[in-house]
């Protein structure tokens, strides 16, 4: 049973994203219970600048930058775009007014669980070319596999048909969050 | 990346027109008290671009003159003189002070908790100006006159603030009506301690002047609290007493 899809693949990534979503109603209920409630309004800023950071990934990825592994910067993007969920949910709260925030709230959600299933098949993908080489006779260890082939991984059908998903998406979203932070700009008063 | 740029934009512009279009649906932190509903589309009648809400815009349509005499529309309302008094006696460009919206149609939501700081000294001691309805008719209120600020704070009614052990501990035997001891309606400074019958006058002359005591007709100046026993002398600053039989 321990070796099953389910155990090994799905259920560490879905209990991450309900982790997550239970992280901001608990953090937000403490907020409203210590009387800081005025705290959610700042973390807009710093939810959008860890959402921002995980570009980086990103950014490596279009040789933008050429140091550091990319594992290590997809592994930064998945925990910064976690950290950033978890402060704009919070961000968020459980007001219901004005709909364009809340629709890139939403998205966000579906972005985030979309990077989840990203995760799972990035994984999945991984072990699946592991194992092909292994019976082709390959002998390598797990550094070197990542160095030579996670660029190659990146090109299998499977993760280019979900990027193809993802990543309008991930744009669609920049422009909600976009149009939401210039909107905010427009009414508060900064003076 | 081309297609995903062209996405970006293209979405930009869509949320922005509609933003635009459809204001009090898509960036409408809260709905509008009912006196404001026309203004649901209309951002710019209250808000400032980069400035958020100006007082200048109140005033366009709510003339301080005419707070509590008359509506928005020129009707005359009914007799407030204590809404009239108030608004008249503010800045013009504090109405952002108590103020706001957002919060619903019931206007009362919408009133921010105020800074009486921004009143002068003379209308801080006026509290029935503004709190008119607000005393209660209890026994402890019914001898009170109008400086509210006495006994309570600025924050919240209650508690109140006033601590009457700085003056005189009220332990189990001194529980009783405020008007058993402070027999003047309204001056809380002045007391007697001659209204209970353990405290008779005689009986205190007889108590006092065989313990070579004569300066004895401020009871608190040695007595903080029901015990016996003389308590080191010296009335404590801004206390008056002294009884008044």
């Amino acid at each position: 049973m321990w070796n099953s899809v389910l155990i090994q693949r799905t259920l560490p990534l879905t209990i991450s994203y309900l982790l997550l979503i239970i992280a901001a109603i608990s953090f937000d209920c403490l907020l409203h219970i210590a009387h800081l409630a005025w705290i959610g309004r700042y973390l807009g800023f710093t939810g959008t600048a860890f959402l921002v950071f995980s570009f980086g990934y990103s950014a490596r990825k279009k040789k933008l930058m050429r140091n550091g592994t990319l594992k290590f910067f997809l592994w930064v993007h998945c925990k910064a775009g976690w950290i950033g969920t978890l402060m704009i949910l919070v961000h968020s709260g459980i007001h219901f007014n004005a709909l364009l925030p809340w629709m890139a709230t939403a998205l966000m959600l579906v972005v985030t669980g979309s990077g989840h299933v990203g995760q799972y098949l990035l994984k999945k993908v991984r072990d699946e070319v592991k194992l092909k080489m292994k019976q082709l006779g390959a002998a390598v260890t797990d550094d070197d596999f990542d160095r030579q082939q996670y660029w190659d991984i990146l090109t299998v059908r499977t993760l280019e048909k979900w990027r193809t998903m993802h990543m309008p998406m991930v744009s669609i979203l920049m422009a909600l969050t976009l149009i939401h932070i210039l909107s905010i700009t427009f009414f508060l008063n900064w003076r | 990346m081309r297609i995903l740029l062209l996405v970006f934009i293209a979405s930009a512009i869509i949320f922005a027109a509609l933003a635009a279009m459809f204001p009090e649906v898509l960036l409408n932190p809260g709905t509008l008290m009912n006196a404001h509903h026309s203004l649901q589309k209309e951002c710019l009648s209250c808000h400032k671009p980069l400035a958020g809400v100006s007082s200048v815009r109140c005033i366009k349509c709510h003339k301080q003159s005419d707070i509590g005499v008359r509506n928005v529309a020129g009707v005359v309302l009914p007799k407030n003189p204590t809404k009239a008094q108030f608004h008249r006696g503010v800045s013009a460009s504090s109405c952002t002070d108590c103020h706001t919206d957002h919060r619903g149609v019931d206007a009362a939501k919408a009133i921010k908790q105020y800074k009486h700081e921004a009143l002068s000294r003379f209308q801080q001691k006026e509290c029935m100006v503004c709190h008119l309805n607000k005393k209660p008719q209890d026994a402890l209120h019914r001898y009170t006159l109008g400086n509210c600020s006495e006994c309570h704070g600025t924050t919240k009614w209650k508690p109140a603030t006033f601590d009457h052990d700085r003056y005189f501990r009220l332990d189990a035997d001194h529980r009783a009506n405020c008007v058993t001891c402070h027999t003047e309606p309204g001056n809380y400074k002045k007391y007697t301690c001659y209204n209970c019958h353990e405290h008779s006058q005689s009986r205190m002359d007889y108590k006092h002047l065989k313990e070579g005591i004569s300066n004895y007709q401020n009871c608190m100046k040695c007595h903080r609290d029901g015990n016996k026993e003389e308590k080191d002398g010296g009335v404590r600053e801004g206390q008056k007493g002294g009884d008044d039989d």
